[in-house]
């Protein structure tokens, strides 16, 4: 009995700890997303009508890993990986990275 | 634009360290972003704003003969050189017409000599300067806020606002000139011994004036190495602001060929016209380049080359053709889709060593 009531009230405090914990995630989920949209409107304003066009799990990628480089989580090399990543979604480059386009020589006035 | 009266006294240090004093009790035009930093620094010795407009002398095509008019253009320095342009050909049109200019203080020496300005004038000007004038030419925004600017050559369009028919002006006279003194040359030639001496000179805009026009510094390197092999000098032109990269680029060269210009703009446009090539993005260089007429490499992707090179003699420039390029962006933020620009990377080091040896072998021909 005692020691029913024991894992009684340890479930108890684990359910308890899991919902204060859930919650906490949640604040904090909550205030990385904002911050993530005070960073996308100040930093890439300009992307707007492309960003809106791309998948919601893909506009998170960016904003979280431009939140996350800011704070010192990502190295440059994982956050470029990661722009990268989104960058592919704009069309500028292809699926193995490279940047899409050709280069086009002009000449102007020669003299003969 | 802003017509602004400043109540008091006020020193504000412009773009070249230079140290202008606004006098209280005066009017003063300016433009946006500078009275945007005048609310900043003194909010409480800023008086009341007379609507731009009020003041504005709009010229519509009138006979200029005998009249006194003022252009306005705060920069950068390849926006000074089309409104020079411009007016020389005004001045064609209406040889009386006296022509005072208005620049960023920056700017100055690249108006020094020009034969068609009598006066030039330090932004910001003063209300009883500016109503001196019959006319003003009002030039600023008219690249960044144009559509017309992503069709038409620059040159061309700074004469279409001065209601000039440029489709009659000859190619010859939308080429941009800058007058130098032989007394600077032979100062130049004392200064810098180096300029003397018999080897071809190529000179190259580091940077350009904004990072999305910016080609991958490091990127010339190979560039450079490959030009000092082939027993050439170089000459890397930049201001203070670039001076690392330049520095950079000196060291790892490791080459008593290559040498770094950061000087005040005058001196370096001196030097400048001693170069025998240029290579250099879509900035400044490219006109002093221009305008010297020495044989140029331009590197280009925001914007296409024939809105700047249409005119210039002996030009080759390398365009970028991709999804989002030409996008003509302007300002002074990198490319939102990567620093640097995705269509500049596109531009390899051997696609610009392949380029210039062919400029040089067009030359040569």
């Amino acid at each position: 009995m005692k020691e029913d009531r024991i894992s009684q009230e340890t479930n108890s405090e684990k359910k308890k700890l899991d919902e204060i914990y859930e919650d906490a995630l949640n604040r904090v989920a909550n205030a990385i997303f904002s911050n993530v949209k005070i960073l996308i409107e100040e930093r890439l304003s300009s992307l707007e009508p492309i960003l809106s066009e791309i998948e919601t799990i893909k506009f998170n990628t960016v904003a979280l890993s431009t939140l996350l480089h800011s704070e010192g989580f990502f190295t440059e090399k994982e956050f470029k990986e990661c722009f990268n990543e989104v960058v592919k979604s704009f069309g500028v480059v292809d699926e193995e990275g490279k940047i899409k386009g050709k280069v086009v020589l002009n000449k102007y006035n020669f003299s003969s | 634009m802003k017509v602004i009266n400043v109540l008091q006294d006020f020193q504000i240090q412009l773009g070249n360290s230079v140290v202008k004093t606004l006098y209280g009790d005066n009017f003063y035009i300016m433009s946006d972003s500078f009275f945007q930093k005048l609310k900043f620094l003194i909010p409480n010795s800023l008086g009341i704003e007379i609507p731009f407009r009020e003041i504005y002398n709009q010229y519509n095509g009138e006979d200029l003969s005998g009249r006194k008019v003022l252009g306005l253009r705060h920069g950068g320095g390849g926006d000074i050189l089309f409104m020079l342009t411009a007016f020389r050909e005004l001045k064609r049109k209406f040889p009386s017409v006296e022509i005072d200019v208005a620049v960023g203080n920056q700017y100055i020496p690249i108006v020094v000599g020009e034969e068609s300005v009598k006066k030039t004038l330090s932004i910001p000007i003063t209300l009883n300067d500016w109503n001196e004038y019959n006319y003003h030419f009002i030039f600023e925004n008219l690249i960044e806020n144009n559509e017309k600017a992503s069709r038409y050559n620059a040159y061309d369009l700074f004469m279409e606002q001065m209601k000039i028919d440029f489709e009659k002006v000859s190619i010859e006279n939308k080429i941009p000139r800058i007058t130098l003194f032989e007394a600077e040359k032979n100062i130049a030639l004392r200064k810098f011994q180096f300029l003397g001496s018999p080897l071809k000179k190529v000179g190259i805009q580091v940077t350009a004036s904004s990072p999305v026009r910016t080609y991958p510094p490091s990127k010339f390197l190979p560039v450079i190495s490959h030009l000092t092999e082939n027993n050439y000098e170089v000459y890397l032109f930049g201001s203070e602001l670039q001076s690392q990269e330049i520095e950079y680029l000196v060291k790892q060269s490791n080459s008593n060929k290559v040498f770094s210009i950061v000087q005040p703009l005058r001196e370096a446009i001196v030097i400048a016209s001693f170069m025998n090539y240029f290579i250099a993005p879509d900035s400044m260089f490219i006109h002093i380049a221009g305008a010297f007429q020495i044989p140029l490499l331009g590197i280009y992707g925001p914007f296409r080359s024939s809105l700047r090179m249409k005119y210039f003699k002996n030009a080759i420039a390398l365009d970028v053709e991709s999804g989002c390029s030409p996008c003509f962006k302007h300002g002074m933020n990198p490319c939102p889709k990567g620093d640097p620009s995705p269509c500049l990377n596109l531009i390899s080091s051997e696609m610009i060593i392949e380029t210039f040896d062919k400029l040089v072998k067009e030359i040569k021909s």
